[in-house]
């Protein structure tokens, strides 16, 4: 990996079932509105009201409203939104992950009982997602980036990603740590 | 804003910790490479005719339908986009998709995810996230080795 040239400033490389991997970026994604559309295959819709990005390889802010998580609501997320980093370039992330609970059965993810609905009647959208230490989550993430060519920030458009995820609240957010798989 | 940023979430204890744990060796076998220049790169389209899975799941590659999709782009990485459909020894139907990166220096790994019935022997890879990392074998045949995210 003759670009990615070791320095004292970055974290070390870390090796574990034959993938070696390590610290890239931490992000820290916040959340107000959470919309579920009852499609047939469930969508749900979470905008990000911005958010902060930190770490060896990468620093700057999540844009505000520049995106959401476009998801299967409970399934695969599908976020799309805009980073920009401290040096002004700007960023898209395509993030896909999954979140499974602790001791799920993933059977039990085929049927889904949707409240009855009076006609006319608005759908209370006031659901929650819990922080990991009420609802103990295995979410990871596999973020694409397109970023500017000659720029510092190339090294994201050839780069496997993997994030790890964590539900926080107070305020809503969830807080991704993002490692460069070598 | 700094209503959008906790001092908290950037102390060093909440780099979280991940990991990996080997769970399947798949060996492709490809026809030969069909490209054509399109306006997203060149599109270098390939059959999957065979091919075997070992390790967490035993079985072999179906070799009607599954391939792979890659798009050379003009930076000289070429995008993987490949849809792989298995049978393991007993019969049973899985999928793997892999999107990801090979690059000119030869780094070549994806991300992949894995469907199986929920009520087979194979529900561990439901909801999970695999990386795969790609050794050629002579032109038209590669291994992955894949790892799961822990």
């Amino acid at each position: 990996m003759t670009e990615h040239l070791s320095s004292p400033a970055e974290p070390p490389v870390q090796t574990m079932g034959g993938i070696s991997y390590r610290w890239a970026f931490s992000v820290s994604v916040f959340f107000r509105e959470r919309v579920m559309i009852e499609a047939p295959y469930r969508r749900a819709f979470v905008p990000t009201i911005g958010g902060d990005i930190w770490g060896p390889r990468l620093q700057g802010t999540v844009v505000p409203y520049g995106g959401a998580d476009f998801g299967g609501g409970g399934g695969p997320l599908d976020a799309h939104y805009m980073f920009e980093a401290s040096d002004g370039h700007q960023i898209y992330i395509n993030n896909r992950g999954y979140m499974r609970r602790v001791g799920w059965d993933p059977a039990a993810a085929l049927d889904r009982r949707l409240p009855p609905r009076a006609p006319g009647e608005a759908i209370n959208q006031d659901f929650v997602a819990p922080p990991d230490n009420e609802v103990p989550l295995r979410m990871r993430t596999s973020p694409f980036f397109d970023a500017p060519r000659n720029s510092p920030h190339d090294w994201l458009n050839h780069t496997l990603i993997i994030g790890h995820g964590l539900r926080r609240t107070d305020p809503d957010r969830t807080v991704f740590t993002y490692y460069e798989v070598l | 804003m700094t209503e959008l940023s906790i001092p908290l979430d950037r102390e060093p204890r909440f780099v979280a910790p991940i990991g990996f744990e080997p769970a399947f060796e798949v060996r492709l076998d490809f026809e030969p490479v069909r490209s054509e220049q399109t306006p997203h790169g060149e599109r270098r389209m390939r059959k999957i005719i065979g091919g075997s899975i070992t390790g967490k799941i035993a079985g072999s590659v179906y070799p009607n339908g599954g391939g792979d999709y890659s798009l050379g782009r003009s930076d000289g990485v070429t995008d993987l986009h490949t849809h792989i459909v298995l049978r393991d020894d007993k019969g049973e139907w899985l999928y793997i998709r892999n999107i990801g990166y090979a690059r000119m220096d030869g780094y070549q790994r994806v991300t992949s995810w894995v469907d199986a019935d929920v009520r087979s022997d194979h529900n561990w890879v439901l909801g999970l996230f695999f990386v795969g990392v790609i050794e050629p074998l002579g032109e038209d045949s590669v291994l992955i080795r894949y790892a799961e995210v822990l």
